[in-house]
C-alpha cells in the first residue's frame, strides 16, 4: 500500500470533517491528566503527551459491558448482546498498538469473544509514532514496544510541518482516501522518514538491564526473592496499576435485574488481581491471599506468564502503573531489581 | 453516542461464550444440611456429553454464575446431576427453584480425567470432603465398564459420618465384590463403627503396585499434601499422580483470570492435572 505524506494543517482538517460525522477519540488534556475523548476540533487535541490517563484499549474492552440480556417473564429467554460504536482513535502510540494487538491474540485468537470482536471491528486506529521519549517511567524499547509493527490502520510520524503516513489495512486505505491533500510519498520522504526514525533510536533508552525475552527467565528465578515481601509490604491493594494498565483484561461478572424484577441483563466489569476476593472460591478459601504474593503474581503475569503462553510480552512499557501507583512502585525498579541489585528492608 | 446492535450490519460472524443454554430442574434430592443433588436435562433434548472430572457453569438469571463439577457419569443417559452445597448467592437461589423451573448451563468445559489412559490399569480413587461430587462421575463410569479396568480402590473420608454423601450409593459399592471401597472419619460419632482418622490412614493395609496404579485424588489442599507423598512412597511417577484442583473458575474459557495458579487457568488447562505438572508451582499450594 502505497504511503502517503500529509500537511499538518491538512491533516487537522480532514479530522474534523470526519469528527462532523463519527465518533473521533483523541488525546485530550483535562484537569492536568492526557485522556483518550470524543473531539470535534483539532484545536482540543493535546500536542506533545504522556501515555493517556486510561489506555485506548478501554473502547475494545470498557470497564463495564453488557454480555446478555435474559427475561423469565414466559420461560427462560436469553440472548447474547453484541454492541459496538464507529470510533476512529486518533494518536494512539506504539505501546498501545501493541497491547491492542495481545488483547487481539486472546479475545480473538485463543477465544471467539464476540462481545469484543464486534467493538475491536469497529474501531479505526490512527497511530502516531514517538520520537522522542515521554517520561522517566516508559521503557517501551526494553519491551520491544518503541515501534510499531502492527495492529494500526493508518500510522503518522511526524516530519517538519507533516506528516508520513504508512497505511497498514485496507480500512486505512479506505480512510486516507477521504482525506484530502494526502499526496503519495517518494523517494525523498522516505529517506527523511528513515533519518527521523535513526534520530530516534538514539533518544530511548534502554531503560530495563535485560530484554523483554529474558524476562520469563529472571522472574522463575525470583520465585522466593525478598523483594516480594517489600512490595508486599509497600503496595496498598488499591487496584490502580491494573486499572491503567493497557494489557490487563481479567474481569468480573455479574447480574443486574430490571425493575420488572422478570428480565436483567449480564455485565462484565473490570477486575483486579490485586484485591483479596480475587481468587477466592464460594468456601470463602482464597487461594493468593497474602499481598506480597498479588504484587508477585501481577508481575509474573506481566513479564513471565503471557510471554509463555502467547509468546509476546504482557508488558508495553508504557509505565502508566508507575505513574499511578501511590506508593511508587515501578516495573523498571522492580525488574532490575530481581535481575541483581541487593534487595534491603 | 450511536450504539448499534452491530450482529444486524457486519459480515463478522459473532459468538458469545458466555451464552447458556436452558436445562430443566427434574429431580431434586436433598442429601445432607448443606447439599443437594439436581438432576437436569438440556431444553433441546441433547446430552451434556461430558467427560469425568469436567465442569460447567450454573446460571440463575438476576443472580449469577458459578462453576461447578458434574457428578454424574456420561454413561447413564441423558440427563446429568450435579451435586451443590449451599454456600452463597447462587447456590442458595438454586435451592430455591422448583421441579420444572430453568437455569442456564455453560459447558462441559475444562479438562475431565484421563479416563482412556486409565483402561487396563488399577485405579486408586482417594476421595476427601466433597471431592467425591466430581469423582463420583468417575466411580460411575468405571464401574458401568468394570471389564475395562483392573483392580479398582476407592477410599472416600470426610469429617464426620454425617457429612458423608451419596449414601444408597455407598452401601452399593461397600456391597460390591469386585471394587475394594474403604470409608474413613476425622471424628467419630455414636454408632460410627468404621475407620477413624484422616484418609491416609486408609493405606495401612494396602497393597499398591507402582507399575501399573492410576491413583486419581480430589479434596481439599491439606489432603493433596498428605496423599501426594503417600502415594510417592508406594513408587508411583509424579506423571502418573491424577488431581483435580478447586478454583473460581468464573468464565471458565481462560480469560477472566479468577482460576489461575501462576500461569495456567485451570478452567481450561484443568481441573485436572497430573502432580508433575503442578508440584513447581507455587500457587498449586501443594
Amino acid at each position: 500500500m502505497v504511503d502517503r505524506v500529509m500537511t499538518k494543517s491538512a491533516l487537522a482538517e480532514s479530522l474534523e470533517q470526519l469528527a462532523a460525522t463519527l465518533h473521533v477519540a483523541a488525546p485530550v488534556e483535562e484537569g492536568g491528566r492526557v485522556m483518550f475523548r470524543r473531539v470535534r476540533y483539532a484545536a482540543e487535541l493535546a500536542n506533545h503527551y504522556l501515555p493517556t490517563m486510561l489506555p485506548p484499549t478501554k473502547y475494545a474492552r470498557p470497564p463495564h459491558e453488557e454480555l446478555l440480556r435474559f427475561s423469565w417473564a414466559e420461560g427462560p429467554r436469553v440472548e447474547p448482546v453484541f454492541e459496538a460504536e464507529e470510533i476512529v482513535i486518533f494518536g494512539v502510540r506504539p505501546c498501545d498498538m501493541h497491547a491492542f494487538d495481545l488483547l487481539d491474540q486472546i479475545f480473538s485468537e485463543e477465544n471467539s469473544d464476540g462481545h469484543y470482536q464486534a467493538r475491536r471491528e469497529a474501531l479505526t486506529l490512527i497511530g502516531m509514532e514517538c520520537l522522542e521519549p515521554c517520561d522517566e517511567h516508559s521503557f517501551c524499547r526494553s519491551m520491544g514496544s518503541l515501534e510499531a509493527t502492527g495492529g494500526f490502520d493508518l500510522l503518522l510520524s511526524e516530519m517538519g510541518d507533516g506528516y508520513y503516513v504508512r497505511v497498514g489495512t485496507a480500512k486505512g486505505r479506505a480512510l486516507i482516501g477521504t482525506f484530502q491533500d494526502a499526496r503519495e510519498a517518494v523517494y525523498e520522504d522516505r529517506k527523511r522518514l528513515r533519518k527521523t526514525c535513526l534520530r530516534r533510536e538514539s533518544q530511548f533508552e534502554h531503560r530495563l538491564e535485560d530484554t523483554y525475552d529474558e524476562l520469563p527467565r529472571v522472574l522463575a528465578d525470583s520465585e522466593d526473592s525478598l523483594l516480594w515481601d517489600v512490595l508486599g509490604e509497600k503496595c496498598l491493594s488499591c487496584g490502580a496499576c491494573t486499572n491503567v494498565c493497557p494489557t490487563c483484561f481479567c474481569f468480573d461478572v455479574h447480574d443486574d435485574v430490571n425493575l420488572d424484577l422478570k428480565s436483567g441483563r449480564r455485565r462484565r466489569h473490570w477486575d483486579s488481581c490485586q484485591l483479596e476476593e480475587f481468587a477466592m472460591v464460594g468456601t470463602g478459601e482464597s487461594f493468593r491471599q497474602p499481598r506480597n504474593l498479588r504484587v508477585k503474581h501481577r508481575f509474573n503475569h506481566k513479564g513471565r506468564y503471557l510471554m509463555e503462553r502467547y509468546g509476546v510480552p504482557g508488558c508495553v512499557g508504557c509505565g502508566r502503573c508507575a505513574r499511578d501507583c501511590l506508593v511508587g512502585i515501578s516495573p523498571i525498579e522492580v525488574f532490575n531489581q530481581l535481575k541483581g541489585q541487593p534487595v534491603e528492608r | 453516542m450511536t450504539v448499534v446492535n452491530i450482529q444486524a450490519d457486519t459480515k463478522l460472524h459473532l459468538e458469545s461464550p458466555f451464552l447458556p443454554a436452558p436445562a430443566e430442574i427434574v429431580r431434586k434430592d436433598r442429601l445432607n444440611d448443606t447439599e443437594t443433588l439436581y438432576q437436569l436435562r438440556l431444553a433441546d433434548g441433547t446430552e451434556l456429553g461430558q467427560l469425568p472430572g469436567q465442569f460447567v457453569e450454573v446460571s440463575v438469571f438476576g443472580i449469577g454464575e458459578a462453576p461447578f463439577s458434574v457428578s454424574s457419569s456420561p454413561t447413564r443417559g441423558d440427563a446429568f446431576e450435579l451435586c451443590i452445597r449451599r454456600v452463597g448467592d447462587v447456590t442458595s437461589a438454586l435451592e430455591r427453584l422448583a421441579l420444572g423451573e430453568h437455569i442456564g448451563i455453560r459447558g462441559p468445559l475444562g479438562r475431565g480425567f484421563p479416563l482412556e489412559q486409565m483402561r487396563g490399569r488399577n485405579v486408586l480413587i482417594i476421595a476427601g470432603g466433597l471431592g467425591i461430587v466430581p469423582l463420583r462421575s468417575l466411580i460411575t463410569n468405571i464401574l458401568d465398564e468394570r471389564e475395562d479396568f483392573s483392580n479398582v480402590t476407592i477410599l472416600y473420608g470426610c469429617k464426620t459420618p454425617k457429612e458423608l454423601l451419596f449414601r444408597d450409593e455407598l452401601n452399593r459399592w461397600q456391597a460390591r465384590e469386585d471394587i475394594d471401597f474403604r470409608i474413613t472419619t476425622d471424628i467419630a460419632e455414636p454408632g460410627w463403627k468404621g475407620n477413624v482418622g484422616p484418609v491416609t490412614t486408609l493405606f495401612r493395609r494396602l497393597a499398591v503396585d507402582p507399575r501399573n496404579t492410576v491413583p486419581v485424588m480430589v479434596g481439599p489442599p491439606v489432603m493433596f499434601k498428605h496423599v501426594v507423598k503417600q502415594v510417592l512412597a508406594c513408587g508411583i511417577p509424579e506423571d502418573r499422580i491424577i488431581l483435580s484442583l478447586e478454583r473460581r473458575m468464573k468464565c471458565g474459557i481462560g480469560e477472566c483470570g479468577h482460576c489461575q495458579i501462576n500461569g495456567i487457568y485451570v478452567c481450561q488447562d484443568g481441573p485436572v492435572f497430573t502432580y508433575a505438572e503442578l508440584k513447581r508451582l507455587e500457587e498449586a499450594m501443594l
